[in-house]
């Protein structure tokens, strides 16, 4: 079965560019080193369910964005669901999770309250920072998010610690960090590479390749067209997989978290994937054509995995109801944020410290 | 239609004027720049003219009164014109001088100041009993007294609080907030209700002290949070200037209001005679080789158009003084003896005195008089005893001495004990020139049976007060031979002859 | 009645590493050539030995990625010490210290808060030059989350090193390259002691003028406050601040209204430093306790060269300090 496929920056210019739904744009195989065994429909129904709920917050959010209800930079991971949904359902609750700024998927997949989210991105005082972190800094210990990070690649030599920590401590837990394309220029992420790699540390490096650095393509400011091929200078096994198949990424990072808590170190992963709404809200997103988004909505997770379960014999009806169960949630966590109350000014002063 | 006559602006820093005198009754005719009044400010006078041509209808403040800058004091018009009896209210009373809010000086005893201060209390809000609403000492304490059982029984007075106005009562003061940061303290917790404004860095450490268990920390202040209620500077048994009752104020007796001038001259001599200990040395000096150098040169500074008075020959004495001994030109402080490389001689003019016989003083001073030849300090002189008489000095005249000069021979006195202008350590005194009777001995003359002969000589008596803290009689006495010396041994070298 | 015994500071700060490790197990220590060599000034060394390669680590040369798993380390409950061979280059990593560190427990709302403690040696005097004898104690003060501590004595160093390792906070520890070898006064090492973090002390009792310093200019400002006294019979009281954030200013108040006048020494820049926030802080706080203007003497703002001569003549130390004493005494007299 071919799950990784090789494109090239130049093809893609050519030809536009997409993953699953057009298997013929993707011309290169590279033989997985892991398996991809089919998962339950239980628990593709539960994935569509989480992935559905991820995109409704984001659309939320998004109008109340434009209404500006909600101020500073917001990053939405519409079209990227598949990553944050896959990669929690291959991992345990007491792994530890750091991603970037873009990180409301992960959060709400990790299994944060999708009220908390939009209450902590309102800066409300019942969000899950408090509201004092705002949409760039989702957090929950309890779920194993120890914070997404508003500095490109900062959040990744935190898990590496976190993983330390866990080795030192002689426990099973390994570590997770999302970043995007953008981050793979950034000196920490090599200094983490090498020391990761050094130390064995069970750590998963996740890109989030979704072709734009911010507002820039990738490929207009990288010297290497294959970016998973980086860490293998530092002895760190490197693979490039369809983030956009729920499937494809529970299998990988199922295959790489073995591989960590088993003492083998590292592993890295470039899941391509395509972000399809702007960098952040209020994005111009001048640096792409609207075609090439429409091209880029039949590859939209959604409809990979909404397919995936028409073919295995879900019934419409019962996709229905998982979308109206989604549109209950989204309406209770709303209500929740939208009800709360503001923080008190006296919260201005606390957590600075620990006391 | 009547014109107001207002308090002109009196310049930056001078808020209020007193009126020493009106030179215009009621119904007089004056034209239109001539002199109706005279305002004391601090110690520079001046005067005020008639804003036009008319009568005088009304004067609505008299002599002695203290008036603000642009306040309507009366009004000039045509006799029929109809004018208020009473001053406009403040809030129609155009700004004459700037548009910066002015806080308002409050009549008060220097007794009732200092408790005010002391207490930090606005005087403006304690009802005045005195003359003219003057605030007394016993106003103050009811104040007090009142307030004290406002805030126990827990109402406070809107109008009397010092809290922030209400948006602003939930603004914590950033050390306040710098230490709730610090030490991760919710400070509503702290408030318990009272809003944050109220909060000071003591609530907050005891709190930290208590709930978070650093008891290292200080829950109370170690210092003194407020100023001391009597600063060192001050002399620790200043006589408080008593307020006279109003009951005292009897038919036989009258209350003149202070002036500015009188307040300054009252402070200061009172802290000078009780801060520094005064010691007077009296001097008799031949004034032959003074008068003849007078005689022979006073025509030719005339035609130069300065006046030489012998002042001027003093004040270069004096400078001869400082020469001998430095220290005369220093004053006292807890560190050391300061002493100014530079002579600036304050020279002490005085004011004419009114009806009640109350005059005035102000020193203006002779800056760097070291380096003036004795026309350059008769040129000094005459300047600013001119602008003194013309109420013309400036501020800026009357900073600075270093040591002063007082002439009270003009008035015929041969001896006074004048008090050092504070905080310098010497003042000379001088005396009126007289002839004297004076025994020369038998080496000076040779020509009387008994060797000693009797001579008229001029002769002036000065008397040098001075600082005993930083002079002692034996450096006092050295001063004083060398202003001698110069005086009877003139001229000195440099001047002509 | 315990018997003081005098050691080093190195060894100060050596023991109080060896204790804490020993007394809590999630002490670990990261950084350059800590482990085999022993660190570069030896703070480190026969660490290795009693705790293994396991809890004592030599790194890369990568500042970021290790002070950042500092605090990926701290964050899921380890208590990393971490060493920086000069404090300098600790810029190399400033978002992982001032973006990251110092604000992590505010925008995670306290729920995850970060026991790490970055040390280091800072400072001028052996002529290392501009990029290796800064002081950045001004710098880490000026941010948010952050303690910053700065002991002078290798009494103060073994106690606020042992407090910061135990202190729930990032604790930015700075040392100074001219106090390793100095000696002093310090407890056995099975007597257990801290000196808390946010506490001064008053070091030397004076009547003239408070002195506010902390680092090795205490050390200079001592030797200033003798000679001061000895040759011009000013009597100087020298508050030794020993952290810097927080800033126990109620010692310095207190000592304030016994002398009217201060004067803060740092050897971190002047302009803008923590002499500035405490002068500032006085007129704020206590004005009326001043009967002379407030003075703060730091570094001028210049490089620092390499020429003994120019070193010495930057350095805030024995010499400016009494110059500025005895100006601000003969301003205090101009003034009164």
């Amino acid at each position: 079965m071919s799950v990784v496929k090789t494109i090239t920056s130049s093809q893609e210019r050519k030809r536009g560019w997409s993953i699953s739904l057009a298997p013929d744009l993707l011309p290169v195989e590279v033989p997985p080193p892991f398996d991809v065994p089919p998962l339950s429909v239980e628990v593709l129904q539960k994935m569509y369910h989480v992935m559905l709920l991820i995109r409704r917050v984001e659309e939320y959010l998004l109008d109340a964005a434009s209404e500006g209800r909600i101020g500073g930079a917001m990053h939405t991971a519409i079209g990227m669901e598949a990553n944050a949904v896959g990669a929690a359902f291959a991992t345990r609750p007491d792994d530890y999770v750091t991603c970037t700024y873009r990180g409301h998927h992960h959060a709400i997949a990790r299994g944060l309250d999708p009220g908390q989210v939009i209450a902590e991105v309102l800066g409300k005082a019942s969000g899950c920072a408090r509201g004092k972190g705002g949409s760039m800094h989702m957090v929950d210990p309890e779920h194993g998010l120890m914070g997404t990070n508003g500095v490109v690649a900062a959040q990744v030599p935190h898990a590496a610690g976190m993983a330390l920590a866990a080795r030192m401590r002689g426990e099973d837990r390994i570590a997770l960090t999302f970043f995007g394309d953008g981050a793979i220029y950034q000196g920490v992420m090599h200094e983490t590479f090498n020391i990761a790699a050094k130390w064995k540390l069970p750590v998963i490096f996740y890109m989030e390749n979704n072709k734009y650095s911010e507002m820039t393509p990738i490929w207009r400011t990288s010297a290497i067209e294959d970016l998973y091929t980086f860490p293998k200078v530092y002895g760190i096994e490197s693979i490039r997989i369809n983030g956009n198949d729920v499937e494809i990424v529970h299998a990988a990072v199922s295959w790489a978290a073995e591989r960590a808590r088993s003492g083998e170190g590292p592993t890295f992963i470039e899941a391509i994937t395509y972000r399809l709404a702007g960098h952040m809200a209020g994005d111009l997103e001048t640096y792409r054509t609207p075609e090439e988004r429409e091209h880029q909505r039949q590859a939209d997770p959604l409809l990979v995995l909404r397919q995936k379960l028409l073919d295995r014999n879900v019934t419409e009806e019962a996709l229905a109801r998982i979308e109206e169960a989604v549109a209950q949630d989204l309406a209770r966590a709303v209500e929740f944020a939208e009800t709360s109350p503001w923080p008190d000014i006296a919260e201005a002063y606390t957590d600075v410290f620990h006391l | 239609m009547a014109i107001e006559i207002r308090v002109p602006d009196l310049g930056k820093e001078v808020e209020e004027a007193t009126i020493i005198r009106w030179q215009v009754k009621e119904g007089d005719t004056v034209a239109e720049g001539d002199v109706i009044l005279e305002l004391a400010t601090g110690k520079v006078d001046t005067e005020v003219t008639a804003p036009a041509a008319g009568t005088v209808l009304k004067i609505l403040r008299g002599d002695g009164e203290v008036v603000k800058a642009g306040e309507v004091i009366g009004w000039i018009g045509h006799p029929e014109d109809e004018v208020e009896d009473v001053p406009p209210a403040d809030e129609s009373a155009p700004v004459v001088t700037s548009a910066a809010p002015r806080r308002e000086r409050v009549r008060a005893t220097p007794v009732a100041r200092r408790m005010a201060e002391e207490a930090g209390i606005d005087l403006a809000a304690v009802p005045g009993s005195g003359p003219g609403g003057q605030v007394t000492k016993a106003d103050v304490a009811r104040y007090l007294a009142a307030q004290e059982a406002s805030s126990t029984d827990g109402t406070s007075s809107p109008e009397h609080t010092t809290a922030l106005p209400e948006e602003f009562a939930d603004v914590a003061s950033l050390s306040v907030r710098r230490l709730a940061a610090d030490f991760n303290v919710n400070l509503r917790e702290v408030a318990q209700g009272r809003p944050l404004s109220q909060l000071t860095r003591f609530d907050v450490l005891a709190y930290v002290a208590q709930q978070k268990g650093l008891t290292f920390l200080p829950t109370e202040p170690r210092y003194p949070l407020r100023p001391p209620a009597v600063q060192e500077s001050e002399p620790p048994s200043s006589p408080a200037p008593e307020t006279v009752e109003a009951s005292r104020v009897e038919e036989d007796t009258i209350l003149v209001p202070h002036t500015r001038m009188r307040r300054l001259i009252a402070e200061n001599t009172a802290r000078s005679a009780f801060t520094a200990p005064h010691v007077t040395t009296v001097w008799d000096v031949d004034m032959s080789a003074v008068l003849g150098h007078y005689r022979r040169h006073k025509d030719a500074f005339a035609r130069r158009g300065v006046r030489l008075t012998l002042t001027a020959y003093f004040v270069k004495a004096l400078v001869a003084g400082v020469r001998a001994v430095p220290a005369a030109n220093g004053s006292w402080t807890e560190e050391g003896i300061l002493i100014s490389r530079r002579v600036h001689v304050g020279l002490a003019v005085a004011i004419p005195p009114d009806e009640h016989g109350l005059g005035g003083l102000v020193v203006p001073v002779i800056r760097d008089a070291h380096e003036l030849t004795l026309e350059g300090i008769a040129r000094r002189i005459q300047d600013l005893v001119t602008r003194a008489r013309e109420q013309r000095l400036t501020p800026e005249d009357l900073k600075g001495g270093t040591i002063t000069l007082t002439n009270y021979g003009v008035g015929g006195s041969r001896l006074q004990t004048p008090i050092i202008v504070h905080p310098q350590a010497a003042i000379l005194g001088v005396g009126a020139v007289e002839k004297r009777p004076v025994v020369l001995s038998r080496e000076d003359t040779g020509t009387s049976p008994s060797g000693d002969a009797l001579v008229f000589v001029p002769m002036v008596t000065l008397a040098l007060s001075y600082d005993h803290r930083v002079l002692d009689g034996a450096t006092a006495d050295l001063f004083c031979r060398a202003v001698k010396d110069a005086l009877e041994h003139w001229p000195l070298e440099g001047e002509i002859g | 009645m315990v018997q003081m015994r005098k050691t080093t500071y190195l060894q100060a700060l050596n023991e109080a590493l060896r204790e804490e490790m020993r007394r809590d197990e999630r002490v670990f220590i990261m950084g350059e050539d800590v482990a085999y060599y022993g660190g570069l000034f030896r703070v480190t060394r026969n660490l290795l030995e009693e705790f293994g390669p396991q809890r004592v680590m030599d790194t890369p040369i990568s500042e970021q990625a290790f002070i950042g798993m500092a605090l990926g380390a701290a964050a899921v409950g380890m208590r990393p010490v971490v060493e920086i061979m000069y404090m300098d280059f600790t810029l190399v990593a400033a978002d992982q210290i001032f973006n990251q560190i110092g604000k992590y427990a505010y925008m995670t709302g306290g729920r995850v808060y970060l026991p790490l403690v970055i040390r280091g040696q800072q400072g001028g005097g052996k002529n290392y030059g501009s990029q290796h004898s800064q002081s950045l104690d001004s710098l880490y003060a000026h941010f948010p989350g952050l303690r910053v501590v700065a002991p002078a004595t290798p009494y103060d160093a073994k106690g606020l090193l042992k407090a910061a390792i135990r202190d729930d906070n990032p604790v930015v520890f700075l040392e100074h390259k001219m106090l390793y070898f100095t000696t002093g006064e310090v407890p056995p090492p099975d007597v257990d002691y801290t000196v808390p973090i946010g506490l001064a002390e008053v070091k030397r009792p004076g009547r003239d003028l408070t002195l506010v310093t902390y680092s090795y200019c205490l050390l200079e400002a001592l030797a200033a406050a003798e000679e001061l006294a000895e040759k011009y019979g000013i009597d100087v009281e020298v508050v030794d601040l020993r952290t810097v954030n927080p800033m126990d200013t109620e010692t310095i108040w207190a000592s304030v209204a016994r002398t009217g006048r201060l004067l803060a020494v740092h050897e971190s820049y002047a302009n803008c430093g923590v002499g500035a926030e405490i002068v500032a802080r006085a007129y704020e706080e206590v004005p009326h306790l001043l009967k002379a203007p407030a003075r703060r003497l730091g570094m001028p703002p210049v490089p620092i060269p390499v020429s003994r001569p120019l070193e010495q003549e930057i350095l805030p130390w024995k010499r400016h300090i009494m110059a500025t004493v005895l100006e601000m005494m003969h301003e205090r007299v101009a003034y009164a």
